[in-house]
């Protein structure tokens, strides 16, 4: 059994009008998408702004109302309120915040901040909590001197560390990371990271890894979902999505990371444009009539792409001849 | 989870002390401290907020000393006696009554009454904004319907003839009046600052915490308005004290035997009083003028205060 | 926008009949009944009784209401016991005199705010700003029946420079000198209003123009070579003005509450000295009819205003 199942989740926003003020539209920020986290790996799931990947990920920790579809923990739905109070359910599922500074309370001082899970979920007695927060800043590399200290005193990625030591506190089975270092310096993004990594690999932690960036989601993830415009367009292992690419959107996006190198630079542009070319082409026979993804068509046991039956068939069997 | 920290952290139980008592040294001041040496920094003000403190400590006191029955009873031959004769340092009114005696119980009505109305008004103004910023859809939607009502409602009017309903009231009741009418612009500036705040990733973070509604209300949000709160109260106390004696003036609000500042400027109705006898009301209208200017001018300061405070960069 | 208009009209008809039910209802809870007063007081209690049935006094509460609604809406608000008169004419004579001092002191208010408020955001930051705050603040700290004591005193008495009571003086012959004489009845409550009152259009034009100084448009137009005057008066102040007009609309609610203490001060025959008499004189049908006018008209202040400002700004809007 997966740690979360998410199944056919939807978060729709009403859109009121007219005169009586009724729900005439919705906005379909998470239209129907299921996935599975196991234990101690780490889930990516990509997509430009406004794709819905964050509503996913607040719905997952319990932040977002669910218009319908279920988030299966431990055989319980938690879109349910209860549930998640009767499962103590935060305590095993935390966040980690895309805007450091207004994710830490700008009033509270920094043991403060970070025992506050603690208080609400284990009851320690004084001193237990203060070594626990001592030793949970050690863990993310900062000092004891940052007890008594307030958030603007940090730097970015100190603060995002004091982010990840708050939601590793309870010792949660997993941690919704919304764009945890896009806000930060190219050097300090490695940092956190890297301490990601170690504390994940010391715990035993899985992590919903929420990202636009394709390059930091290939350094942390093993399994990836590609989402545009509220549904998945593709699921697969790091090797499926970065070497086997199907859906023309996530060709796009791996077309997009920067390249580095500088001498081919001109080839490297060339390719950008083909890609861009096909997608405009093929956009047709890739999207609905309305523009939205088809739903996801298995191509291998772990590879899965939002495909109409014709194109599916088709690109599995060019597959399996590639094989 | 414990031991798993233990074996991951050099830091053990051991060094617990140490490394407290060395934080300790390295702490920041709260916002708090920040604001009161800011504050002090300010002579005048410092100067005014002595001046105000003084004054309500010496009416309260004073007035201990004063028998307010006797006080009020007429005494024909002292009519209108000028300051400085008969013994009235401040002279007597129309009935013959110590001016200054009357001052000073008076002011001790007028601004406990306006401390009772700031308390009451402030809280529930503070309260009910914060709780509708912070609850958005039908909760906030009914709150903000009522509030439009009471909006509505023209206010002097209303107390005027709640005034004139209620039986024997007394200072008590009439500061539960007041208070009906007085907690909207206070519940309005609470609320749109509320909602902005709820806004913010750390009431989010605070919910993923466990942290319940009401702590997160109180606890997360409500530090992070004080100056708002602080700046807005003492503004608000400035200008609770003409409610009361506005109300009095015009006639409906304390009883006629129990003195207001508002009630002696009300001797200036009498067109002979305002010219020939101006000691029976002059002196009560510049009382009223001094404090409401000194208490706002604290309340500027608070304010510059509060925003250094921003300046260092706590309420970011 | 109609369709904006037309919710907010809704919303407010329950409020109206919330508050006509309220107003009502303290009306009757008054102490005293309204003949007391009117009537021979060796009158017999039996007749006084009978004159009660015959107004329907002994009705229940909620058959009164609803014969007092129905006669509102044949614009009968019955009659004044302490001047027999028909209140609609009472009210209606009355009312003239206050909105001509609320529209006066209005006019002035905009006349002194609006410079300062330009000037004090002009030099933000410097002597003439921070000397506007500190005068917008002092006017707004001080009650302001306190001021209009010291007023009447000062110019009215001491200097003899300003009428004291009334609305006209009793020997102004009609026509011009009538008009004349209104005018300088107003002068003096009109003007310690307005110099009394700046605090919210200063403040609020001073922190519209303060942003618009700094918005792109308007560096725009610096960079493009318009000269400072004009960017002010074409760019700055013609996009702060009609939010501003907006606080006309909101105003009428202190314009009124102030009228009870103006015009008892300067015992100006307006709408809010006959309440202060008909309150001593347990005038129910002169109470209740002032309350409901008076409510009516915040809430129309209000709708005005809220209508202005969603012409301004469409995110009001979509609400």
């Amino acid at each position: 059994m997966s740690l979360i199942e998410i199944k056919d989740l939807k978060v729709h926003y009403p859109i009121r009008s007219g005169f009586w003020n009724r729900v005439t539209d919705s906005v379909k920020a998470v239209d129907g998408i299921s996935f599975d986290i196991e234990a101690g790996e780490t889930y990516g799931l990509v997509g430009e702004s406004g794709s819905g990947k964050s509503t996913t990920g607040k719905s997952v920790v319990g932040l977002e109302k669910v218009t319908s579809g279920s988030i299966m923990y431990k055989g319980k739905d938690i879109t349910k309120k209860s549930n998640r109070k009767s499962l103590d359910y935060n305590h095993d599922v935390q966040m980690i915040f895309q805007d450091s500074l207004s994710s830490l309370n700008p009033r509270k001082r920094i043991e403060d901040i970070i025992a506050e899970p603690l208080r609400n979920f284990e009851h320690l007695s004084k001193d237990e909590e203060k070594l626990r927060v001592l030793q949970l800043l050690d863990i993310v590399g900062l000092d004891a001197d940052a007890l008594y200290k307030y958030p603007h005193q940090f730097s970015g990625g100190q603060r995002q560390r004091i982010g990840v030591a708050r939601a590793v506190a309870t010792n949660p089975k997993l941690i919704i990371a919304d764009e945890p270092v896009s806000a930060l310096d190219l050097s300090v993004q490695a940092q956190v990271l890297n301490f990601m990594k170690k504390i994940q690999r010391e715990f035993g932690i899985s992590y919903l890894f929420i990202s636009h960036d394709l390059g930091v989601v290939r350094h942390m993830c093993n399994n990836i979902a590609i989402m545009n415009n509220g549904r998945l367009v593709e699921i697969g292992t790091r090797e499926d999505i970065y070497n086997h690419p199907m859906h023309i959107y996530t060709k796009r996006l791996l077309a997009a990371i920067p390249e580095t190198n500088v001498s081919r630079r001109a080839e490297h542009r060339a390719n950008r444009l083909k890609v861009e070319e096909v997608y405009r082409e093929q956009q047709d026979k890739y999207y609905d009539k309305d523009g939205l993804a088809y739903p996801l068509v298995q191509i291998t046991p772990t590879h899965s792409v939002a495909l109409p039956e014709d194109l599916a068939e088709q690109l599995k069997h060019e597959g399996e001849v590639q094989a | 989870m414990e031991e798993n920290l233990n074996r991951h952290s050099k830091i053990s139980a051991a060094d617990l002390e140490r490394l407290s008592k060395e934080a300790k040294g390295e702490a920041t001041p709260s916002s708090a401290k920040i604001i009161w040496s800011e504050f002090k920094a300010d002579k005048p003000a410092m100067a005014a907020l002595i001046i105000i403190i003084v004054f309500i400590l010496f009416v309260m006191i004073a007035s201990l000393f004063i028998n307010t029955p006797k006080m009020m009873e007429t005494d024909i031959m002292n009519y209108n006696s000028a300051p400085g004769t008969n013994g009235f340092l401040l002279g007597a009114d129309t009935g013959g009554r110590s001016i200054g005696q009357q001052l000073i119980v008076g002011a001790r009505n007028s601004i406990g009454i306006a401390i009772g109305l700031t308390v009451i008004s402030s809280t529930f103004g503070i309260c009910w904004g914060l709780i509708s910023g912070y609850f958005n859809g039908y909760i906030d939607w009914g709150m903000q319907r009522v509030y439009d009502f009471m909006m509505m409602l023209p206010m002097t009017m209303m107390i005027i003839v709640l005034v004139t309903i209620i039986k024997d009231y007394n200072a008590v009741t009439l500061t539960l009046i007041f208070s009906i009418f007085y907690w909207e612009g206070t519940s309005r500036l609470i609320r749109s600052r509320t909602l902005s705040e709820s806004e913010k990733d750390y009431v989010a973070a605070a919910k993923t915490s466990g942290t319940s509604n009401f702590k997160i209300i109180f606890k997360e949000i409500m530090p992070n308005i004080s100056s708002l709160i602080i700046v807005d109260t003492t503004l608000s106390f400035a200008e609770n004290i003409g409610v009361e004696t506005g109300l009095s003036y015009l006639g409906f609000g304390l009883p006629m035997q129990t003195p207001s500042l508002g009630t002696l400027i009300a001797n200036a109705n009498d067109p002979n009083n305002i010219t020939q006898y101006w000691w029976t009301w002059l002196p009560a209208a510049l009382l009223i003028i001094i404090l409401c200017l000194s208490i706002s001018y604290v309340g500027q300061v608070v304010r510059r205060s509060a925003d250094a405070s921003q300046r260092h960069g706590i309420d970011a | 926008m109609w369709k904006t208009i037309l919710r907010r009209i809704l919303i407010m008809i329950p409020e109206v009949i919330i508050l006509s039910i309220l107003v009502f209802l303290l009306a009757k809870a008054m102490p005293g009944d309204p003949f007391t007063g009117s009537i021979n007081p060796k009158a017999d209690p039996a007749q006084l009784h009978h004159l009660m049935k015959m107004n329907g006094l002994y009705d229940p509460w909620y058959q009164q209401y609803w014969n007092w609604v129905v006669h509102l809406f044949h614009g009968n608000l019955g009659n004044s016991y302490q001047y027999q008169e028909p209140v609609t004419r009472l009210i209606g004579s009355r009312a003239v005199n206050t909105l001509w001092l609320a529209l006066f002191t209005t006019i002035l208010t905009y006349c002194f705010a609006l410079p300062m408020g330009m000037y004090a955001a002009k030099h933000e930051g410097k002597l003439p700003d921070s000397i506007i705050r500190i005068y917008t603040y002092v006017t707004y700290c001080i009650p302001f029946f306190v001021i209009l004591v010291i007023g009447v005193w000062i110019f009215g008495y001491v200097l003899g420079w300003f009428p004291t009571t009334g609305s006209i003086s009793s020997t102004a012959a009609s026509g011009l000198p009538s008009i004349g004489s209104r005018f300088y009845h107003i002068l003096l409550p009109g003007v310690l209003g307005a110099l009394f009152g700046t605090v919210n259009v200063v403040q609020y034009l001073r922190s519209e123009v303060i942003d618009a100084k700094r918005s792109d448009y308007v560096r725009t137009a610096r960079s493009k070579g318009v000269p400072e005057k004009d960017i002010y008066k074409h760019h700055i102040f013609r996009n702060s003005l009609l939010p501003i007009a907006a606080f006309a609309g909101y105003s009428i609610t202190g314009l009124l509450n102030g009228s009870l203490f103006t015009e008892t001060v300067f015992s100006y025959p307006g709408m809010g000295l006959l309440f202060i008499n008909s309150i001593s004189y347990r005038d129910y049908t002169v109470i209740t009819a002032l309350v409901l006018i008076y409510g009516i008209l915040n809430l129309l202040g209000t709708l005005l205003s809220d209508i202005i400002l969603s012409i301004v700004d469409p995110r009001i809007r979509i609400q």
